[in-house]
């Protein structure tokens, strides 16, 4: 009984020896949250008031004319003391070229050249240039991001090596800066990149060059050639978007390549770029190939195919697999005018679905 | 003259202020498509410059609101992002009666309210 008891009034104070453990606990939470949230409003102040005090400089830059005769742009733009002071800080003087960048991606003429100006004049691009370094590879990336956006040509001998970096972020900016500098002469890093440039890379590579009037390429016969197959699908991409007919039979080489990736990419290609000899090049290697390729050399040939491609085109809507069936019936249509009529003529009993297929092409026909 | 400019970009905002105020406009500005429709009812501005993904209302119900339900005939500016072809063109049919493509010159902005100021006070 009286151990019981014992056992009892022990374990009754270990209890509140624990509830009180739990209210410390959440009272030092409590605490810190509330310390943390006023030092980040805090600090949120003081950037808010930073910052407006910039905009003095970045409103007079904005509006800031070269006094008459100044030919060479050597007249400065006033920035007081206290600017100069607080740019000694570096989070400070990220702030400013935050802003400075913002400004200029928004704007053209003379405000945007006035940006830039003012980014040199108080010699930020060392900042810039300085993250080069950086072991972080978002500050890198972040480094040539700004400077691409400040127009600093001059340091593009320091930006090239990183076109090749092993980390995708940071090769992908000093990719794009090169884009951005040189336009479609840019591109040119594709000669020596050894690592891959991804699906999101190239969109945004594709993006940036569609931002630059269309120069004569010099490069695109080495890049269907090279031994990275990323490039290929991207030399592939701007062989089709800019129309390259010239490269029509390298890309037909590529339908051989050993990655199916480049075999699709160059059907589609051909779509843009075709002659009289494609359709007859696509089918000789058509049977050799698995499905996936057959149905996109099918979709291929409805955009490029005539009525010569019609038989075998035929054969192919007797394929017992619907998918190349109705593909094939799709290509049918597309090359010949009387495609219907051809169909619906050679429309097998065996199959169901080709009725169903026939009714379908014929509202996309309609 | 008096201009309502309605922009979600705060740097943007500032910058077409500041332009202009130095052009000598008073300028109305707003962040979000809601307070953009209540300043044009409350202020009645001679112009509207909006861009148009913005919060809570679009540039482009801006424009319906304005031209077709409150029957202004106030000008509308609407700034547009590269790439947004399509919505120009929806805009234009809508009732606007310009647009700027983002980047742009804030030059080119003053020059383009400087013809409508012309029209508004002849």
């Amino acid at each position: 009984m009286v151990k019981s008891l014992t056992l009892d009034s022990i374990f009754f104070n270990s209890l509140i020896d624990f509830s009180i453990l739990i209210w410390i606990a959440i009272f030092i939470t409590i605490s810190l949250i509330f310390i943390i949230l006023t030092f980040k409003k805090r600090e949120e102040k003081k950037k808010k008031r930073i910052v407006s005090t910039f905009w003095l400089v970045i409103e007079k830059a904005l509006f800031w004319e070269p006094v008459e005769g100044d030919n060479d742009q050597k007249s400065l733009i006033s920035v007081p003391a206290k600017v100069h002071k607080l740019l000694r800080r570096p989070d400070y003087r990220q702030w400013f070229i935050d802003e400075l960048i913002n400004v200029r991606k928004n704007l053209t003429g003379h405000a945007a050249k006035n940006m830039k100006k003012l980014y040199e004049q108080l010699e930020l691009y060392k900042s810039s240039l300085r993250k080069l370094h950086d072991l972080k590879w978002y500050v890198k990336a972040k480094g040539i991001q700004e400077l691409y956006l400040m127009d600093q040509e001059e340091y593009v001998s320091q930006i090239t090596p990183y076109t090749n970096h092993v980390n995708e972020n940071v090769r992908m900016e000093a990719q794009l800066a090169l884009v951005e500098f040189y336009g479609f002469k840019g591109l040119q890093f594709l000669d020596d990149l050894t690592q891959p440039v991804s699906f999101w890379n190239r969109i945004k590579l594709l993006h940036q060059v569609s931002d630059v009037s269309y120069q004569e390429f010099t490069g695109l016969d080495r890049w269907l050639g090279s031994t990275n197959d990323s490039v290929i699908l991207f030399a592939l991409r701007l062989t089709g978007i800019y129309h390259v007919f010239n490269m029509h039979d390298l890309v037909i080489e590529c339908l051989d390549h050993a990655n199916e990736a480049i075999n699709l990419e160059a059907l589609r290609t051909l779509s843009g770029i075709y002659n009289d000899h494609t359709a007859q090049l696509i089918e000789e290697r058509y049977h050799h190939r698995d499905k996936t390729f057959r149905i996109s050399a099918l979709q291929t040939l409805a955009a490029i195919g005539s009525h010569v491609n019609i038989d075998f085109l035929l054969a192919e809507w007797n394929d017992e697999d619907p998918r190349v069936r109705m593909e094939a019936a799709r290509a049918i249509i597309c090359s010949s005018p009387e495609g219907v009529q051809t169909l619906e003529k050679t429309s097998q009993a065996a199959y169901a679905s080709d009725k169903v297929i026939i009714e379908q092409l014929k509202t996309e026909v309609t | 003259m008096k201009i309502l400019a309605a922009e979600d970009d705060p740097l943007l905002l500032k910058t077409i202020e500041m332009r202009l105020k130095k052009d000598g406009h008073e300028v109305i500005t707003t962040a979000d498509g809601k307070e953009a429709l209540h300043q044009i009812d409350s202020q009645n501005p001679d112009l509207i410059i909006t861009d148009i993904m913005m919060p809570f209302f679009s540039g482009l119900e801006i424009i319906v609101e304005v031209k077709q339900k409150m029957r202004k005939k106030t000008p509308v500016i609407i700034l547009s992002a590269m790439g947004q072809e399509s919505t120009v063109v929806e805009a234009f049919k809508l009732g606007a009666d310009d647009y700027i493509t983002k980047p742009f010159s804030p030059s080119e902005l003053s020059l383009r309210i400087k013809r409508f100021a012309i029209s508004i006070t002849s």
